[in-house]
């Protein structure tokens, strides 16, 4: 009885374990990348999470997804500590998410002619698509992750973050936008695309570029 | 049946194309796009960029290197491990009814020790000094304990999943009457979503704890939460060792957290 109080299991728990939990690692660790932007810290935190699921393994229901109630524990164990020490992570999750969708709030401003489209998609590399994935907010980052990386329902991802279904929902949709948006940024830059319409005029925001080309007399 | 318009279509566009939509609804949404060339080369829009963008979030080669999956089982298999602990657990078992029986008459009260002992742990509690040891594992906690405490410390295992072991830190308390070094003691810090937990271990062979008779008990020994500056402090044995788990909860939750925890 004080042995199960106290979370001791056995050998035969153990291996069950590992056949179960375990295989879930690599998939724990794609997820700790996203979450902590750093290999070293990803590995503590899947060995954090794994050690943290054994200890409540006795709660996991064998009918239901065990990816799910892994990446759940990842989530508040990250959460609870390692974001603690990223202080700069709640501004970005705050104000500069509004300044980014600020930025891309018209729908006029992801949307590219087919034409345009085809050529952007084709250029798009996966190392672009990891940097534009970091850039995002916390929130926002795992809901993309979770949704297109793991194909997770909204219901279960409401579970794993631990948010309302329609917060997913809203978080989903300004997420990929602001993916395609920084995409495409990244493409203009490298000079694989031209601006779409409308892009490539003067950026209000960006008061040194207007000096710099007012001073070049353009 | 009222017609869906443009606004709601693209409103819901991320549902019905992430399969969130029953039939009835997918059926509308279907109907709507048929009839709408607009909304249809947005969809196409989504579904292209959808398609260059999977790719590329599935193929990473993100493996867990061998060397951490190899430290990861040696820890499960550390934490399967019998301890001191879970033996000394396993002894008490069997005569918790004789043995606190005994602790009761046996113990010696020490006049407002008690009372030092919450005020300290309210004050550790508003402190917040940093850690010696910042562990999230138990085991690596009571071993860095080991040799600078007169007891051996046991770190109280939570129940509840959102509760997490932050660290710890020696902590010394005022000595009781009739003795004139300061107690060593141990102060460990869990977090439970926003609130902190905090819990002062200390030498309790001598002292008498508060005792709400009848009331909660924590494996086979007697409960007891009191108020003190808007904080809850717990307090209970097990054996000669003496715990008090502070935190902002209000106190029938904190009864609740520490009564099914241990």
């Amino acid at each position: 009885m004080l042995q199960r109080l106290f979370g001791r299991k056995r050998p035969t728990e153990r291996s069950e374990f590992e056949r179960v939990a375990l295989a879930q690692s690599d998939a724990l660790y794609g997820a700790a990348l996203r979450m902590t932007r750093d290999p070293s810290a990803a590995e503590d935190l899947v060995q954090e999470t794994l050690l943290r699921a054994f200890r409540f393994w006795h709660k996991f229901e064998p009918d239901t997804n065990v990816k799910a109630w892994l990446l759940r524990i990842q989530t508040n164990v990250f959460i609870n500590k390692y974001r603690k020490l990223q202080t700069e992570q709640s501004v970005i999750d705050g104000r500069e998410a509004d300044d980014l969708l600020a930025r891309h709030a018209a729908e006029e401003s992801t949307f590219i002619p087919p034409d345009t489209r085809d050529e952007f998609f084709r250029s798009v590399l996966s190392d672009d698509v990891m940097k534009a994935l970091d850039a995002l907010p916390f929130e926002f980052r795992m809901t993309v992750l979770l949704a297109d990386m793991h194909e997770f329902s909204y219901k279960e991802i409401a579970d794993i973050l631990d948010c309302p279904v329609g917060t997913v929902m809203s978080r989903l949709h300004r997420a990929r936008k602001l993916l395609q948006a920084q995409l495409l940024e990244y493409a203009v830059e490298r000079g694989v695309i031209r601006a779409p319409h409308g892009q490539d005029d003067e950026n209000v925001s960006d008061l040194d570029a207007f000096r710099r080309r007012r001073a070049a007399g353009v | 049946m009222a017609t869906l318009s443009c606004q709601d279509f693209r409103q819901f566009v991320d549902c019905y194309l992430d399969a969130e939509f029953d039939a009835r609804d997918r059926a509308d949404f279907d109907a709507h796009l048929a009839a709408c060339s607009c909304c249809r080369s947005i969809v196409e829009h989504h579904v292209a960029f959808r398609r260059a963008l999977r790719p590329h979030l599935k193929s990473p080669c993100e493996s867990l290197p061998p060397e951490a999956r190899a430290r990861i089982q040696r820890s499960l298999a550390q934490a399967s491990a019998p301890s001191g602990f879970s033996m000394w657990a396993r002894r008490l078992a069997l005569p918790v009814p004789v043995m606190a029986a005994g602790v009761l008459l046996l113990i010696m009260p020490t006049a407002g020790f008690t009372g030092f002992v919450m005020k300290e742990a309210v004050q550790q509690h508003d402190q917040s000094m940093p850690f010696e040891v910042p562990s999230a594992h138990e085991e690596e906690l009571e071993a860095w304990f080991r040799d600078k405490l007169p007891f051996e410390l046991t770190a109280p295992r939570f129940r509840d999943e959102r509760v997490q072991l932050l660290g710890g830190r020696l902590t010394r308390l005022p000595a009781p009457d009739g003795e004139h070094d300061p107690r060593k003691a141990a102060w460990l810090v869990y977090g439970l979503g926003r609130h902190k937990v905090s819990v002062l271990v200390f030498d309790a062979g001598d002292v008498d704890l508060p005792d709400d008779r009848g009331a909660e008990q924590v494996a086979g020994t007697p409960l007891s939460v009191r108020s003190e500056n808007g904080l809850s402090v717990a307090f209970f044995r097990q054996g000669a060792v003496g715990y008090a788990v502070t935190s902002d909860l209000a106190p029938p939750d904190m009864m609740r957290l520490v009564s099914s925890s241990f």
